[in-house]
């Protein structure tokens, strides 16, 4: 049985489990409170700033260790535990196999996880969660830039063992009746991410062990002093980071097209244009890290490759967006829980892409440089389209780990004040970026107009807190209480949901 | 065949016009904060034009289909 919750087992047959949906549960409980976790830190900042001088935190260090902090949490420990966690429940389903390739590797990468975790949130490191030296070389505190170092490199690892099991998953393990092209996109979706993560994570490995050497004292790579140049951890680092970016997106996208067929009860509209998109974004994302870096004196050619490079993501992007909307033309759409995510994400996706334009563009790079517009675009991006997606999507699992369906009503009430605040809080943000405002800053300069932006950003981060908390009522309480689903069609939509009879015994 | 030439034809006399206008363009100061805040403004207005038309059909589309308007039919489910 995939249902998880409505048949109860010991604690410890789960946690010591090797079977997909076993560690797809850890996995996704594991991000949900990482997500809380991380959340709770972003109301503190925003708290802290919503007047200038001292409202809360009262120490510039301890303000820059919560941002780090915040900043790691989210992106290693809720987005990509979160795609594992789906990529392990699904995949097997999809392509209609016992289990992951490698189970006992499955388990061994959830597993390495925990201490990653563990060493980020007890080291409390203040370096952002981009490390740049020669901050996190010369002057950040030890051990906490240390064990953040550590933390990091073991979820790398544990993000190349999934991806490696993914990938031998769809590719060797696949139903041989089961032609690739019929598949479900977000197998493809998951199946690019894997390799752009195999192909993309190495690179921060080996900046990592530089970086932590350079700490030691015992070689100079990101130090000028010695021969070494702290721009080369950039090209490290964000070889690695931009194709990370569309390592994030890319499953919400495959979630968002096994979500939006079924809730307008329409085939999608072009499947292979998806599949292409896919695979083009897989290339292009590593054609244009040095966008990042346009500020750091790169020659006009450089810039120029990579501006170009970062723009040919805009017609793949706009390929998905039109096939959603494609697929949604002349359907009979239900908009529940799962659906208006999905739609709400496809919304705030536009806002964010057309910021990301103006970021690549090298004049206006110029302006936005290192403000809070920067801060607002990719919030927009991470928030706004990827964990919307996730939480749509992870409503729509909800029968299928728990045998139970989820208070509408609630789900009601978590969107709209998810939505409403994330789209007031990054709206605000992109604005007062234009004013001036840097960001990763604990005070600023007390102008009337820089202050109403910060308390409109904070207003909004309170909105999204009140539809958090709607989320884990509706995750708590549902889990044990809610009305029992029709596994054949939990959403009344006409379509069969996910094989939950599967007979494979745990093991 | 003609409409390649027509774009070719087209494509060459752009190129001209540019090609001398900026031989004959008078030497001005290039006030660069300047420029970069009109390209910016260019670029949101053309970003806010796609947006609301891009975003207004999403939003006519969620109101035109939506389950209660739009009467079952056995053909639209798999």
């Amino acid at each position: 049985m995939v249902i998880e919750i409505a048949k109860p087992r010991p604690l410890w047959q789960i946690l010591f489990s090797t079977h997909h949906t076993d560690v797809a549960l850890l996995y996704l409980i594991t991000s949900i409170v990482f997500f809380m976790l991380g959340g709770a830190l972003a109301l503190t900042i925003r708290t802290e700033l919503l007047t200038p001088g001292t409202t809360m935190i009262g120490d510039a260090d301890l303000f820059n260790r919560i941002f780090t902090v915040h900043g790691t949490t989210m992106l290693f420990l809720w987005i990509l535990p979160f795609i594992s966690g789906v990529g392990n429940y699904l995949i097997p389903i999809l392509v209609k196999y016992k289990d992951m390739a490698y189970p006992r590797l499955n388990a061994v990468a959830y597993w390495m996880a925990v201490p990653g975790a563990a060493l980020i949130w007890l080291g409390w490191s203040d370096t952002s969660w981009m490390a740049y030296p020669p901050y996190s070389t010369m002057r950040a505190a030890g051990p906490a830039a240390d064990m953040w170092i550590f933390g990091l490199k073991i979820l790398g690892l544990s993000s190349i063992l999934g991806a490696i099991n993914f990938i031998v998953t769809i590719l060797k393990c696949k139903h041989p009746d089961l032609p690739m092209m019929k598949t479900s996109l977000l197998v493809w979706a998951i199946l690019v991410t894997s390799m752009m993560t195999l192909a993309a994570l190495p690179t921060f490995t080996a900046a990592l062990i530089m970086l932590y050497t350079d700490r030691l004292g015992v070689s100079g790579f990101f130090d000028p002093a010695r021969g070494g140049d702290p721009i080369a951890y950039q090209h490290l680092f964000w070889f690695t980071f931009h194709p990370e970016v569309y390592i994030f997106l890319l499953p919400a996208v495959g979630m968002a097209y096994e979500l939006i067929p079924k809730f307008s009860r329409k085939p999608i509209f072009s499947y292979g244009s998806g599949v292409i998109a896919f695979l083009v974004l897989s290339i292009i994302g590593f054609a244009s890290w040095a966008h990042h870096m346009l500020a750091t004196g790169l020659t006009f050619t450089e810039k120029t490759v990579f501006m170009v490079g970062t723009l040919a993501a805009v017609p793949m992007s706009a390929m998905h967006v039109f096939n959603w909307m494609a697929t949604m033309w002349g359907g009979r759409i239900k908009f529940a829980a799962p659906m208006k995510f999905v739609i709400g994400g496809i919304m705030l996706f536009f806002t964010s892409g057309a910021g990301g334009v103006v970021n690549t563009t090298l004049p206006l790079d110029f302006i936005t440089h290192d403000t809070y517009w920067v801060v607002g675009h990719f919030h927009m991006m991470l928030m706004g389209t990827v964990s919307f997606i996730f939480m749509g999507f992870l409503y729509y699992m909800f029968p299928l780990i728990t045998g139970r369906m989820y208070s509408e009503r609630l789900a009601n009430v978590h969107f709209w004040f998810a939505f409403i605040g994330t789209a007031v809080v990054f709206t605000a943000m992109h604005i007062v970026g234009l004013y001036g405002m840097p960001r990763r800053i604990w005070d600023y300069v007390p102008d009337p107009t820089i202050i109403a932006l910060n308390q409109i950003a904070s207003i909004g981060a309170y909105l999204i807190g009140i539809g958090m908390i709607a989320f884990l009522i509706v995750l708590i309480r549902d889990s044990i209480k809610g009305k029992p689903a029709d596994m054949r069609d939990p959403f009344g939509i006409g379509e069969i949901y996910y094989d939950y009879r599967r007979r494979e015994p745990h093991h | 065949m003609r409409n390649l030439s027509i774009l070719v034809a087209a494509v060459a006399v752009l190129t001209m016009f540019s090609t001398v206008g900026m031989v004959y363009a008078q030497e001005e100061v290039v006030d660069r904060s300047a420029l970069a805040w009109g390209l910016f403004y260019k670029m949101m207005t053309a970003a806010f034009i796609v947006g609301a038309i891009v975003q207004g059909i999403l939003v006519y589309i969620i109101f035109k289909f939506k389950e209660k308007k739009v009467k079952a039919r056995a053909e639209v489910s798999r």
